[in-house]
């Protein structure tokens, strides 16, 4: 199986930082970006365009925004963790948001992680590099 | 009063005197000493009986004019027979004509308003049966219209067999006093809207700010990423292609790219100080301080910096927030007093009544008094951002959290002699 990155993230410019960010890990793995919740649900539970594709099996990780069009990040959160073929796949919350109910909720509701995005490039980069590594290369998957 | 005092004294003086003198007179009726003793007895017993009237139509005369002075009329109902005799005034305070001055019960419950009969009849009703007291406050329409309010106080007498037979009591009008009582409660209610009205106002604006910083914190660092991370891949995917202007000018891009997102960092941080919980507590200071120091120390390591700590006294208050009012002094102490080869800091702490009093003094560039006033407001620097960092944030976020603790701070300084910050807290309870 080979293994997939997904990214939800409605913001193009952060999509492309994240994206760049990313390319130096040195495992290449293919990213997919999601723009909205729905879309980050159809691609994960195989629905809509995606129906009929097991995408349980091949990602290793959800970089999950929270503010997001149609459904909100927490709400995609929840019904990947509470699914059944899905609730395995780690999550990493990566939103701007440092509010305390908001980091509470992502983990009561299962998140693997929680990163506040930091404002300046350098040190993004350097969060999403770690967590890139850690999460694909460090980190032993749910067999 | 004046009744029991009589009737207790009867049965001592008189009465206790004949059967005496009786048993005593018997052996020497004959005897003329018995007999003026027997008139003596009768004349005594008359003197008292004289003086126990005077005394009782002087009581009543006081109590008459005590009722007259307080507007209060009296009234007396003859439960069984249904027959209510009142004092003129009482009648008056009714609006009653001379010839309703008695009468049965429903004569005087004609004069109570419509509204509040019910509600006298259920007192009247409560007070017979349990030969208890009786109140009630009651309108009445004069036959001139007007409404006047009337405080009604009675109490039942009842007989061997605990039957209530009779009611005595007072009336009076209590108009004024009802009024003054409305227009109390109508103030009270006026200030409770007011206070509600502005509560919301004041829980709308919070709403609004938390808003606010919620969008700050999400929406305005996305750009200012944008702009710092596209800069930067242009500067490390085209270096090649530009030159040293093009370079210098991408530098200054970045460098207020970083520079916003501290202002934004740092305002976040504000604003989460008012929010935030505080949770009070005994906090040793002296451990506190050198865990700060010890901290801002490894964050330039390479100064030399000598810091001594007196003893400090203990404080009551949020740790968290104090640890941050604590770095940020220490941080700015040891900030500016970087021009000096080797800087001297002091934390000294004393003990008031009623509070205890923390100071931070350095011996760096100091500032001149007359901007003191400017020194704890946001974003107010007093140096440019070529000598010393900063936002202008820090010395805010110690004014905050001091004024949340219900302290007060204080900034004294010199130019190039050093400043010293002081701050107060008060003296916990526990």
């Amino acid at each position: 199986v080979t293994i997939e990155l997904l990214v939800v993230e409605d913001n193009a410019a952060d999509a492309e930082l994240i994206r760049h960010a990313l390319a130096r890990v040195p495992i290449s793995v293919p990213l997919h970006v999601a723009a909205d919740g729905e879309e980050a649900l159809d691609f994960v539970l195989g629905r809509g365009a995606w129906a009929g594709r097991d995408a349980a099996r091949s990602l290793r990780l959800v970089l999950l925004d929270l503010k997001l069009p149609k459904v909100h990040g927490l709400d995609v959160l929840r019904e990947i963790k509470s699914t059944e073929s899905t609730r395995t796949i780690p999550i990493v919350v990566l939103t701007s948001s440092r509010h305390e109910s908001d980091v509470e909720a992502a983990y009561r509701l299962g998140a693997n992680g929680y990163v506040v995005k930091p404002v300046e490039f350098e040190e993004f980069r350097v969060a999403v590099r770690q967590l890139g590594s850690y999460w694909l290369e460090v980190n032993e998957p749910a067999p | 009063m004046a009744n029991l005092a009589s009737i207790a004294l009867l049965p001592l003086a008189a009465p206790a005197l004949v059967p005496n003198l009786g048993v005593l007179a018997t052996p020497l009726a004959a005897n003329a000493i018995g007999v003026v003793l027997a008139l003596f007895a009768t004349h005594q017993r008359d003197q008292i009986e004289r003086e126990r009237l005077a005394q009782a139509s002087e009581s009543e005369e006081r109590l008459h004019l005590a009722l007259e002075a307080a507007r209060m009329g009296t009234w007396e109902w003859d439960v069984v027979a249904d027959r209510v005799r009142q004092s003129e005034r009482a009648a008056n305070l009714l609006g009653l004509a001379p010839h309703e001055q008695e009468g049965g019960i429903d004569v005087l419950m004609g004069r109570v308003h419509p509204d509040d009969r019910r509600q006298v009849r259920a007192a009247i009703d409560a007070a017979v049966a349990s030969g208890g007291q009786y109140g009630s406050e009651f309108r009445v329409a004069l036959p001139d219209g007007t409404i006047r309010w009337m405080e009604g106080r009675g109490r039942a007498e009842t007989d061997a067999a605990g039957r209530t037979v009779r009611m005595r009591g007072t009336r009076m009008d209590v108009t004024e006093r009802r009024t003054a009582q409305e227009a109390l409660s109508a103030l009270t209610a006026d200030l409770e809207r007011r206070v509600a009205s502005r509560t919301a106002e004041l829980e709308r604006a919070n709403r609004a700010l938390e808003a606010f910083s919620y969008s700050v914190s999400h929406d305005l660092r996305a750009p200012i990423r944008a702009i710092s991370g596209f800069a930067t891949m242009l500067e490390e995917r085209h270096a090649a292609a530009l030159d040293p202007d093009a370079r210098r000018l991408l530098a200054v891009v970045l460098e207020n790219a970083s520079r916003a997102g501290r202002l934004i960092d740092d305002l976040l941080r504000l604003s989460r100080l008012s929010r935030q919980e505080m949770v009070r507590e005994r906090i040793d200071m002296n451990a506190l301080v050198r865990e700060v120091v010890e901290n801002v120390r490894q964050a330039e390591p390479a100064r030399d910096v000598d810091v001594v700590v007196d003893d400090l006294p203990a404080a009551h208050g949020d740790r968290a927030l104090l640890r941050q009012a604590l770095e940020n002094l220490l941080a700015n102490a040891f900030k500016f007093t970087r021009p000096r080869a080797r800087a001297s800091v002091r934390v000294s702490g004393v003990s008031t009544p009623g509070a205890v009093r923390y100071t931070v003094r350095d011996d760096g560039v100091g500032f001149d008094m007359k901007y003191a006033g400017k020194l704890f407001d946001v974003f107010q620097r007093l140096h440019g951002e070529r000598e010393f960092e900063g936002t202008g944030v820090g010395l805010a976020i110690v004014a905050r959290i001091v004024e949340r603790h219900g302290g007060t701070v204080t900034g004294e300084g010199r130019v190039d002699e050093g400043a010293s910050f002081a701050f107060t807290l008060p003296a916990g309870s526990s």
